[in-house]
């Protein structure tokens, strides 16, 4: 179980929303930006425009689910999502407030929350990603990249101080 | 070794959460939980809706008979503890039964504050069966008492099952603690439009009646109604824990550390029958809410199971939806600050108190702002925006500067960085540096 990890690169993103239409058609059937769980930030502007793809992150000790009055929100032992059990959601949106990261949405039509369920195993988000700013890698390899990111950085770091 | 017996008061969220960390932690000690309750934990969140029609009752349950039975904990409903021997370590049972105990965990919860005596048509709200009583009777004209979260929610529930409501406020605004005046004056528009009549300023002083009841004296009028609703406040029920020698504080809760123990070594207390600290000041204080209830009870268990959890500070929340306009409060209000100005955390100095109001139709966002610190915002319909509530209601938590954020934002030049090179700024984290750098080396 959680053996895998959306994981999210914004120095590669370009701000497409190719990920939010794929999102929202794989589960509503429909492209929409407001029923899309992933969503693309965008900060500043002219040439410093930063995209930001912000999903919910699965948190080990996730807000959502501690906030929920009717205890919805539960983790899938197969994924690791945090997933929203659409029959027990009476759609208070307190969930949407306690997320820092904007994880969680609500869904105005069917009138409940709605989050990343990673597409049971399967995000489709990442096959929509031809720039590789979304991926989803195995935690070791993940934590592998992150190792060599921070090598690579003492690295350059020698190489200012000491070339 | 001997295995652990915890005993567990309560069968709220907070000591079911209690008793759910507790066992993930340990799979050996003997859990047992008492509660006066006969059903296993339901939402009283959601007892508005259940009232309105909007939900069905088997949906308020959030956890079944099963799950007690699948984290192995041992369910005593239906039997009320009558005295807590400290000394002894043992439960004192209605009917002279004893039940001894290692470790034990309070979460009484809280009861709701009443007027005088209870009347035919006289209600409050607190458990599931106040709700039954309030659907079975029947009833023309309510007066709701008292406009917080629970008020305008039960008033707005008993609108829709077709009752003409009142609301009635002491103070000068509904929703006294989670909106100043004017978010508070645009839910009432919303309410008076829907046909709820709401009245401020007032106070209740007689409830009308010989056995059920007629009407109620305030101090300005008199108003006739058949059904009466005393949603004035909760307050902790402490009564079992006064006698056994636990000690409750100023405001009426059960003392509790940051790791949820009380004064006696081995006993824990969470939920709603404590007070404690507030994220924003660390001053004691009752936050009556189920998420934080949920985290005490966390909290406890893995303490009591012998992991040492610290409990991070309690946040208010207001969270309603009035006739589908969503509406938002948390931390101070502009009004609290000024009332509370001379707690330590504020040091009676005001002067950096600033304001962000927007305002659009019936979207309304304001956030209180003092210093650099977030401390407390208030939401009418932000749409989309609801989102960026939750980043603002993590600053109280973490007591973060708002002034950091907007320094990154703001500073293109930052954003652009690479975050190992911001740290070494400013010596040699650009091109010009490393130049330098190298022609001090030659």
């Amino acid at each position: 179980m959680m053996d895998k990890a959306l994981v999210i690169n914004p120095e590669k993103c370009t701000g497409c929303h190719s990920c939010e239409m794929v999102c929202s058609l794989h589960h509503d059937g429909e492209c929409s930006l407001i029923l899309s769980r992933i969503g693309i930030m965008k900060t500043g502007g002219g040439g410093s425009r930063e995209n930001i793809p912000m999903v919910c992150q699965q948190c080990r000790d996730p807000l959502c689910a501690e906030a929920c009055v009717m205890g919805a929100i539960s983790r899938n032992e197969e994924t690791g999502a945090l997933i929203v059990n659409e029959d027990l959601c009476i759609g208070c949106k307190t969930c949407v407030i306690a997320c820092p990261l904007g994880g969680v949405l609500y869904h105005a039509m069917k009138a409940y929350a709605m989050k990343c369920d990673l597409c049971d195993g399967d995000p489709q988000c990442v096959k929509s990603c031809v720039y590789g700013a979304l991926e989803y890698l195995p935690m070791d390899e993940w934590g592998r990249r992150k190792r060599l990111k921070g090598a690579e950085n003492l690295v350059r770091l020698f190489d200012v101080l000491y070339r | 070794m001997r295995r652990l017996k915890v005993a567990i008061i309560g069968n709220g969220i907070a000591g079911f959460s209690a008793a759910s960390a507790l066992r993930s932690l340990d799979r050996e000690s003997e859990i047992t939980m008492f509660s006066r309750e006969t059903t296993p934990l339901y939402s009283p969140c959601a007892l508005p809706d259940y009232i309105a029609g909007e939900i069905p009752r088997h949906r308020l349950f959030v956890k079944s008979e099963r799950d007690y039975e699948a984290l192995g904990i041992r369910t005593r409903f239906e039997k009320e503890v009558r005295k807590i021997d400290g000394p002894n370590r043992e439960l004192i049972m209605d009917g002279g039964e004893r039940f001894p105990f290692d470790r034990l965990i309070i979460a009484t919860g809280s009861e709701a504050i009443l007027l005088g005596e209870m009347k035919r048509g006289v209600f409050k709200l607190k458990t599931l069966r106040d709700a039954e009583a309030i659907l079975d009777h029947q009833g023309k004209k309510a007066v709701v008492v008292g406009t917080g979260a629970i008020g305008i929610e039960i008033g707005i529930a008993l609108r829709q099952r077709g009752y003409e409501v009142v609301l009635l406020e002491m103070l000068d605004h509904i929703l006294p603690l989670g909106l100043d005046r004017k978010a508070a004056d645009k839910v009432k528009t919303i309410l008076t439009a829907q046909g709820i009549e709401v009245f401020c300023g007032e106070r209740a002083e007689k409830v009308l009646g010989e056995e059920r009841v007629d009407g109620l004296i305030t101090d300005k009028q008199q108003i006739a109604c058949d059904t009466l609703i005393l949603a004035v406040g909760m307050k902790p029920n402490v009564a079992l824990v006064k006698e056994a020698g636990v000690s409750v504080g100023a405001k009426g809760g059960i003392k509790v550390n940051s790791r949820m123990e009380t004064n006696i070594p081995g006993v824990y207390a969470c939920g709603d029958c404590v007070e404690s600290r507030d994220a924003l000041t660390g001053e004691s204080y009752l936050h009556l809410f189920w998420h934080n209830a949920a985290r005490q009870g966390t909290v406890a268990g893995r303490n009591c199971a012998g992991v040492p959890t610290e409990y991070r500070g309690s946040q208010n929340l207001l969270n309603v939806e009035v006739f589908g306009h969503h509406v938002v409060g948390f931390g101070f209000t502009e009004a609290a600050l000024h009332r509370f100005k001379d707690i330590d955390a504020f040091g009676g100095d005001l002067s950096d108190l600033s304001v962000v109001e927007e305002e659009n139709g019936n979207c309304y966002f304001r956030l209180v702002v003092k210093g650099d610190r977030v401390m407390g915002g208030q939401f009418i319909d932000v749409g989309q925006r609801e989102r960026d509530v939750g980043l603002l209601w993590s600053f109280i938590t973490q007591r973060r500067s708002v002034g950091g954020l907007i320094r990154i934002l703001e500073n293109e030049a930052l954003l652009k960085q690479k975050p190992w090179a911001r740290r070494l700024d400013p010596f040699f984290a650009t091109e010009k540096g490393r130049l330098s750098m190298n022609r001090e080396k030659r």
